[in-house]
């Protein structure tokens, strides 16, 4: 009996370690087979997000996809039809906002932060206040009333106040949605420290490719109110069976082409083919070589977002670098 | 969730403008009032006045005023979105439901004991506190204040479920003044109807009548008719708490 317990506790073992091995980071936040209909309109079908902790995971999709319906599921502002959300965490550990940043216009920045200390039942820290007001770059407007900011600067108080309690999960909607090109950038640089340097994950909906390109962790495309895709940013820039074949011939390159290989594109002296799995680039390269094709340049080409973002979406493919 | 309400709104220009005309009311009173006595078509003391002045206050402007705030403590948060802001946070929705109700009742008797105060400034300042013939028995002044103190604060509890009525149309129908209009639709049929034979809410307003008109309290009567009251409020308030959580935990938050 003992003997079997020992096992029992081995194998046990043996599972977790196994599954730290392959998944290092664990889910922080998860939708399980979400639905959502407002009457008979279905909006959104089938999503099943993975955040994992230490994410800066990226919604994308185009307007009306059901982003920000998935965004208000996640924060139960929205029930579901059908389906689950799951995070793994307290209630205080998860912060955001969905749409335009939520300010009450008759209060100062500062006494808007200090609600949400009230809101939480903790003595107010107006030091913390004051320095999360001033990451954001808004100490110098702290006491002008809310109601008196740009859309840009209601954003950055969007961000003070999710940032303020320092969450596990942070969840913005276009976060950088109405912000000059100058806060663009800071948003994006401060969304990658506080990640890199606090651990925070984030959930964000972005329509910029650019920028979600720069930052993006893993990414989930959605259309159609159905997710087309999830995946880490490192296994969609691998796209390592896509190559781009250098030849003075390609006429001849092209009809030179060994089974296994597709032609994806085919622009002056450059041909990009797909390989399939079992055909590598120097199989390729021998094979064209002694079939007498002259081959200047074989390599794997790197997948862009914005490429890959409408290849997904509208089965088009944009420009591949 | 009660202390950031109370911060949120009671630093609003609709709290303090809602104040100011509840006092304008009672000016204007005042100035008909002394008026009246001056050219000599009335003797008023300072009972008559406070029965006059809070009366008036009470049955026609405290329900105006509570409606329109707690319409507006509501709608607002949606129209400023900031309802998402405790929810993302993890707070539930029966927090933020318990935290409105508690504003509703704390602004009823706010805007109740603020209109008391002046008015008890006027009629001291203004008439002779003498003691007064109720009935068969004489009742000092401090008796009369506290009658009348304990007759608005009843009214009050009244006025806050028609205020709890209209934070539950805010938050179906989002708009303040549809919101507000339709709770004290609800008020003027509960008040018109109020002497209406075998109607179940009338020991709430028979109360507050019984503790400024009749000389002897001490009447098993009379604390027959408080527990009636008490216990038509806790149903009524019971009814419309429930509806208001039905209605807002089945709703999807969504903004414009």
């Amino acid at each position: 009996m003992a003997y079997a317990c020992i096992w029992l506790v081995i194998d046990c073992v043996c599972c977790w370690v196994d599954e730290a091995m392959t998944d290092p980071s664990p889910l922080i936040l998860e939708t399980r087979h979400l639905y959502k209909s407002f009457g008979s309109l279905e909006v959104l079908r089938d999503i099943n997000l993975h955040v994992h902790k230490g994410d800066i995971y990226v919604l994308l999709g185009p307007n009306g996809a059901g982003k920000t319906t998935t965004l208000g599921l996640i924060t139960q502002l929205i029930r579901p039809t059908k389906g689950e959300v799951v995070f793994a965490g307290r209630p205080g550990e998860m912060a955001g906002f969905i749409g335009t940043p939520p300010v009450y216009p008759h209060l100062s920045a500062r006494d808007n932060l200090r609600l949400s200390f009230l809101m939480r039942r903790q003595p107010v820290d107006l030091a913390r206040i004051d320095r999360t007001l001033a990451t954001v770059g808004l100490a110098s407007a702290r006491d002008r009333r809310a109601g008196e900011f740009s859309t840009g600067m209601r954003q950055r108080l969007g961000l003070a106040r999710a940032l303020l309690f320092e969450p596990h999960l942070i969840i913005l909607d276009e976060p950088t949605s109405g912000m000059d090109p100058e806060g663009i950038v800071e948003v994006r640089e401060m969304i990658r420290d506080l990640n890199r340097q606090r651990g925070i994950t984030w959930l964000i909906s972005s329509h910029m490719l650019a920028e979600v390109e720069q930052i993006a962790t893993r990414v989930s495309i959605l259309m159609n109110g159905a997710q087309r895709i999830e995946a880490t940013m490192d296994s969609l820039r691998e796209n390592k069976n896509v190559f781009a074949l250098d030849t003075p011939e390609p006429e001849r390159a092209r009809a030179a082409l060994p089974a296994g290989v597709t032609l994806l594109e085919a622009e002056g002296t450059r041909l990009l083919v797909r390989l399939d799995d079992n055909l590598g680039p120097a199989e390729l390269n021998r094979h064209l070589v002694e079939g007498g094709v002259p081959v200047t340049g074989l390599g794997r080409v790197a997948n862009r977002l914005e490429a890959m973002y409408f290849q997904i979406c509208y089965g088009v493919s944009g420009g591949w670098s | 969730m009660i202390r950031a309400e109370l911060k949120k709104y009671f630093q609003t220009r609709l709290f303090w403008v809602l104040n100011a005309v509840g006092l304008g009311l009672l000016v204007i009173y005042s100035l008909l009032v002394t008026g009246m006595e001056r050219v000599g078509l009335q003797q008023v003391t300072a009972f008559d006045y406070l029965i006059g002045s809070v009366n008036i206050y009470v049955t026609s402007l405290l329900p105006v005023l509570v409606c329109l705030f707690a319409a507006y403590a509501f709608a607002s948060e949606y129209q400023w979105r900031t309802l998402m802001i405790p929810l993302v946070e993890g707070r539930s929705r029966s927090a933020v439901l318990w935290g409105k109700a508690a504003l509703c009742a704390l602004t009823t008797l706010a805007f109740a004991a603020i209109y008391l105060i002046f008015a008890l400034g006027f009629a001291f300042g203004l008439f002779s506190a003498q003691d007064m013939l109720l009935e068969n028995r004489v009742i000092s002044p401090l008796e009369a204040v506290l009658r009348i103190a304990t007759a608005t604060a009843w009214i009050a509890l009244i006025t806050f479920v028609f205020g709890l009525a209209a934070m539950v149309l805010a938050a179906r129908f989002r708009h303040p003044l549809l919101a507000s209009a339709g709770s004290l639709l609800l008020f003027f049929i509960f008040l018109m109807t109020a002497d209406v034979r075998r109607n179940p809410f009338a020991p709430l307003l028979q109360v507050p009548r019984l503790l400024v008109q009749s000389a002897n309290l001490s009447d098993p009567a009379f604390g027959l008719t408080v527990l009636q009251g008490v216990g038509v409020w806790v149903a009524v308030t019971g009814v419309i708490l429930g509806v208001f959580f039905i209605v807002f935990h089945r709703q999807d938050i969504v903004f414009e």
